[in-house]
């Protein structure tokens, strides 16, 4: 049996689903089974990222209400992996046409299915997230270094607790080094210091996320992307704890820059 | 880690079973739990009625309209409400239901409140009369021991001294009538002496709190530049009636 793993924030626009999207191919690009739930009811946009908006035809709600057999019907399989499928959310549809009870009767029947079922949940603390947390074994919370995002993420980690998800693991998006270094952003530390959770990793302020998401190709496929680097590391910590936190930033000397124009160009020629 | 804290206790009362709802569990968790634990009595309580003490929880007019239905809905009626929160009984009496005044919440009952051998009940009392150097009254205060991190949106209150062993993190609040202690970073709101007991305290062993409150008097700090690394222990207490930020020495 697989398991239930909720990306959430407290804030949106932090990354969540480009992190659900990139752990999700990062996972089955390791020959895991996965399955990706949209728990955005009324704004979906992992089919988006995952470039596969237009394969449609059930949603998660649908699922629900048994407008369809099982819920395989309503799964829409990746065009890149065998092992990767998505679930989408109802696009005319609100929040309130699913109840917690029915998430966690539906997550339980996923796990059965699959390795991992990665539940992307709306922004917010109200019904969306008790929805996307209501089936849920783990917990993984996305934050930028930007005290709104944290002060956010902060009290999702709270609600966790309270809801006893224990031990929701960090993941720090877009973060800057250089920024950091100058004090103009704030610290890995001080992002572990206030919310004093374990931490998955750190992806790296990449640009080449934007246009990855646009046309609908996670950027953990990449070879070149940094980011993509990152979530491969945080897809190898998923699945093996023992494995380092990703994208720490010990040094990054203009020698570490060289290496990795260097990577670059050979990661590339190699992926095409 | 929060622990398995149940948010809802029932108790056999003089007329009836008395609910308890913790204050600092969110609401909808608080009523889900309540949901549950009547659906678990499998109807016992079907036909029968029940008294809810919700502390000094504020219940908004939804929330009062969403408790309502959980009631109903298990087929219980409501005898009473019990609430220190003025908002809570105005709201409760104008929807119907009776409404007592109650002092203790659940979360002080359940807080492991440490009473001094023989002291006395903890002093409400409203501004003390002599405004000259004050005993502190707070050695004969009941105690709250809170074993976890306050986080962003939780909220301890207290009608006695709060001790947290952990962080008060940014967007938490911790209220007492006696003293306050943050075996932690304080870096959320602190407000002692509530009840208007400007000799309370409040003691972080790192002090990075923005805003601090003793009785009626605010403080006003600059966080800008300090960090946990280099913060030190540190006492706000009331001279000659301003608060004062001092280095903390027993």
């Amino acid at each position: 049996m697989g398991k239930v793993v909720v990306i959430t924030s407290g804030k949106g626009g932090v990354g969540k689903t480009t992190c659900t999207a990139n752990l999700g191919a990062g996972l089955a690009l390791g020959g895991h089974s996965v399955l990706l739930v949209d728990g955005d009811i009324g704004l979906r946009n992992l089919d988006l990222v995952m470039g596969l908006e237009n394969r449609i035809v059930f949603d998660l709600v649908d699922v629900v209400e048994r407008k369809c057999r099982t819920f395989r019907q309503a799964l829409i399989k990746d065009k890149r992996f065998e092992n990767l499928h998505l679930l989408p959310a109802a696009q005319s549809r609100d929040k309130d046409a699913v109840s917690p009870e029915q998430m966690q009767a539906l997550c339980a029947e996923l796990k059965q299915a699959f390795d991992f079922v990665l539940i992307d949940s709306p922004a917010g603390i109200e019904h969306g997230f008790r929805n996307a947390v209501a089936g849920a074994d783990e917990a993984i919370v996305v934050t930028n270094p930007e005290v709104s995002a944290i002060r956010d993420a902060d009290r999702i980690v709270g609600l966790l607790e309270a809801q006893e998800k224990s031990n929701p693991r960090l993941v720090i998006n877009r973060y800057k080094q250089d920024m950091a270094r100058r004090g103009q952003m704030l610290s890995i530390q001080d992002v572990k210091e206030i919310l004093g959770i374990e931490l998955l990793g750190i992806v790296p302020e990449d640009e080449g996320i934007l246009s990855a998401s646009n046309k609908g190709q996670p950027a953990v496929m990449d070879r070149a992307s940094r980011a993509g680097e990152a979530y491969r590391q945080i897809v190898a910590r998923l699945v093996d704890p023992s494995s380092p936190p990703a994208g720490m930033p010990a040094s990054d000397s203009w020698m570490d820059r060289l290496r990795r124009v260097f990577t670059v160009s050979v990661g590339s020629s190699g992926a095409h | 880690m929060q622990g398995a804290v149940d948010p809802i206790q029932l108790r056999g009362a003089r007329h009836g079973i008395l609910v308890s709802v913790r204050e600092d569990v969110d609401f909808a968790i608080a009523l889900e739990a309540l949901r549950g634990r009547l659906a678990q009595e499998n109807g016992f309580f079907a036909g029968s009625g029940v008294s809810l003490d919700l502390g000094w929880r504020e219940l908004g007019e939804s929330e009062m309209e969403r408790l309502e239905a959980v009631l109903a809905e298990s087929g219980v009626g409501l005898l009473g409400i019990i609430s220190t929160s003025l908002t809570t009984r105005a709201r409760a009496e104008a929807r119907g239901h009776k409404a007592i005044i109650g002092r203790l919440g659940l979360s002080q009952h359940q807080g492991r409140a440490i009473r001094r051998e023989g002291a006395a009940r903890p002093a409400r009392s409203p501004v003390p009369a002599d405004p000259g150097p004050q005993a502190p009254a707070s050695e004969e205060d009941p105690t709250l021991m809170v074993r976890r991190t306050l986080r962003s949106g939780q909220t301890v209150r207290y009608s006695g001294n709060v001790v947290i062993m952990g962080d008060v993190n940014p967007g938490a609040t911790v209220e007492a009538e006696g003293d306050v202690v943050v075996l932690g970073s304080l870096r959320g709101q602190a407000h002692a002496g509530t009840a208007g007991r400007e000799g309370s305290v409040v003691v972080a062993l790192a002090m990075l709190a923005t805003q601090l409150r003793i009785g009626e008097l605010i403080w006003v700090g600059e966080a800008e530049g300090r960090k946990k690394r280099e913060a030190t222990p540190m006492k706000a207490s009331v001279l000659q009636g301003q608060i004062r930020v001092e280095p903390f020495s027993a």
